[in-house]
């Protein structure tokens, strides 16, 4: 797996324009494509209980799924995002930071009054419960979390600060298309990053 | 010449016109069906691991296979057959004994609830005593595997209520059963998930009166909730892969099978909508001198499996055998409009990022 020439090409030129080469390279790759499956609630309802967190209701009366094939699932409709991940890892040396995609939002409410481009979506078949959102999300970022492993990827959580008790994003955070989180998220992610950034300035240092 | 019995008979009623002078592949011991399936017929399947080739054969055929628990979806066809769906009408695995099928009817209506309803295993996981092999990871919670089974029993009456033809392959007399109820389990617990417990389990080999029971008492079922169904028994060819009773596991292969062939042939003569096919005599019969199997003597090859749909297509189908196919198909392939449109939508969210990325 490669990057495609034109994307390599820029990468090249936006590493030769900086005055020094950066201690690491952050990536943010995709992160909602769980939404395909997590955010509206499908015409035949579903459901999967996610290992680990039996506190994340499996609702009763629904199909339901086994984790691992829901896994496995999942996984191939993010195998575009997993391959880029490769093939970023084989077009240079230097460390790379992946940044986990932001949480989903709790409130269905939220959802259905900034539905973005899932407006006759959520028209036509609801919102999918929040757990069932939640569980998508965790297992993508488990998804995500061992190709970087795999990968040597330093994996880059989410701010502590941002989520609520449950561990959804904060309402303050959201970004009013029901996908995205906004600005004051992402400078909690900034300034996740500089803190790396600068603890490996002082690791040069010391070393 | 004295007349006698024998003189003028048909040319299938001897061992020579019939089995000698034929190709191993032209033998066909079907001599009428009672009627044909037509393709509209809802035909529902169960059985033991033979019954799987009899399913993948109807569904290529192009007739109207009978799958009320179909795989979800938003879920990739060939992952979810891993997981048991399309492999028969609905995801009970392999029904191996008559007992286990009238068990299963009565589970799924209410009638029987068995006291022992899950395995908790070492790491944790719960495994469903009655369908202890239909997922890998076994089920997460006890929650999970209850609502899981839940649906599929609901899917089991859906399938004994809708099916027009209903074809069930026995497969064995050997059985564990639970000493507290009388549960029947698939396979030997403690074989592929749960724990041996020879307090709690005991072995049954069923013999003729108890299987032609089994099969009597579920058909009366079935044609409680679907008085149009019509039944055809098949007996599977595959030997026992081992054998709980003190002898040679060839004597018991054999005891078995004839149990299982005396119950249905009693089955069928007594009940006008039951109808027997061969498929074991296809299989086994001396004619193919073993052909059928594989090195192992044990696994039915697919020319045997052929050998025997042919018959079953020619005989029991208004297709005929020239719409068999055998070559393998994935299982509920059926477009997701719905996932399909998420997932445009979902690529456009991001598009459109990409784009202000690179402004």
């Amino acid at each position: 797996m490669v990057l495609n020439a034109a994307v390599r090409r820029r990468l090249d030129k936006e590493l030769a324009s900086l005055r020094e080469t950066p201690p690491f390279l952050c990536t943010s790759i995709s992160g909602n494509e769980y939404f395909y499956v997590g955010l509206t609630e499908h015409p035949r309802p579903f459901d999967f209980s996610l290992p680990g967190r039996p506190d994340l209701e499996v609702r009763s009366g629904v199909q339901i799924i086994a984790p691992s094939l829901m896994q496995k699932t999942l996984e191939r409709s993010i195998e575009h995002s997993l391959s880029i991940m490769s093939a970023l890892r084989a077009a240079t040396d230097l460390p790379i930071v992946f940044v986990q995609s932001p949480p989903p939002m709790p409130s269905n409410d939220f959802i259905r009054e900034h539905p973005g481009p899932f407006r006759e979506a959520i028209e036509e078949n609801g919102v999918a419960p929040a757990a069932l959102r939640m569980k998508f999300w965790l297992l993508q970022s488990a998804i995500y979390r061992q190709r970087s492993d795999e990968l040597g990827f330093r994996y880059l959580g989410i701010p502590e600060e941002t989520v609520d008790a449950a561990g959804f994003l904060q309402e303050v955070g959201s970004w009013p298309d029901s996908v995205h989180a906004n600005p004051w998220y992402g400078e909690f992610v900034l300034r996740q990053i500089e803190s790396l950034f600068r603890r490996q300035q002082a690791a040069e240092v010391t070393r | 010449m004295s007349d006698h019995p024998y003189r003028n008979l048909p040319e299938h009623r001897f061992w020579r016109k019939a089995i000698s002078d034929r190709r191993p592949a032209e033998v066909d011991p079907v001599i009428a069906a009672p009627y044909r399936i037509q393709k509209t017929d809802r035909i529902a399947t169960a059985g033991s691991c033979f019954a799987q080739h009899v399913a993948r054969y109807l569904r290529n055929a192009g007739l109207n296979f009978l799958v009320t628990e179909t795989a979800h979806p938003v879920t990739p066809p060939e992952l979810a057959e891993q997981y048991g769906y399309g492999l028969f009408s609905a995801r009970y695995g392999n029904i191996y004994t008559a007992r286990q099928l009238l068990q299963l009817f009565q589970r799924a209506y209410g009638r029987f609830t068995p006291r022992e309803d899950y395995w908790q295993e070492g790491d944790g996981r719960y495994t469903d005593p009655f369908r202890p092999r239909i997922q890998e990871d076994r089920f997460q919670t006890l929650e999970e595997l209850r609502a899981d089974r839940e649906y599929h029993l609901r899917c089991v009456r859906r399938a004994f209520e809708e099916l027009d033809i209903f074809v069930f392959t026995l497969g064995l007399t050997e059985c564990w059963v639970s000493r507290e109820d009388g549960a029947a389990y698939p396979i030997c617990p403690g074989t592929g998930g749960g724990e041996f417990d020879a307090a709690k389990y005991t072995f049954v080999n069923f013999d003729v009166a108890a299987v032609t029971s089994d099969l009597e008492q579920f058909l009366a079922l079935l044609r409680s909730v679907n008085p149009r169904a019509r039944t055809i028994l098949t007996v599977s060819p595959v030997p026992l892969v081992a054998t709980a009773e003190d002898r040679h596991v060839l004597v018991a292969t054999t005891y078995s099978k004839s149990v299982l062939r005396v119950a249905a042939e009693a089955v069928a003569q007594s009940c006008p909508d039951v109808t027997y096919f061969p498929s074991y005599e296809i299989v086994t019969g001396s004619f193919s001198r073993g052909a059928y199997f594989a090195d192992d003597g044990r696994t039915v090859l697919e020319s045997g499996v052929a050998h025997v749909m042919r018959i079953f297509m020619r005989h029991f189908t208004e297709l005929g055998e020239g719409e068999m196919a055998p070559a393998a198909r994935p299982v509920d392939v059926h477009p997701d409009a719905h996932t399909e449109k998420m997932k445009e939508l979902v690529a456009v969210a991001c598009d459109e990022e990409v784009l202000a990325n690179w402004s």
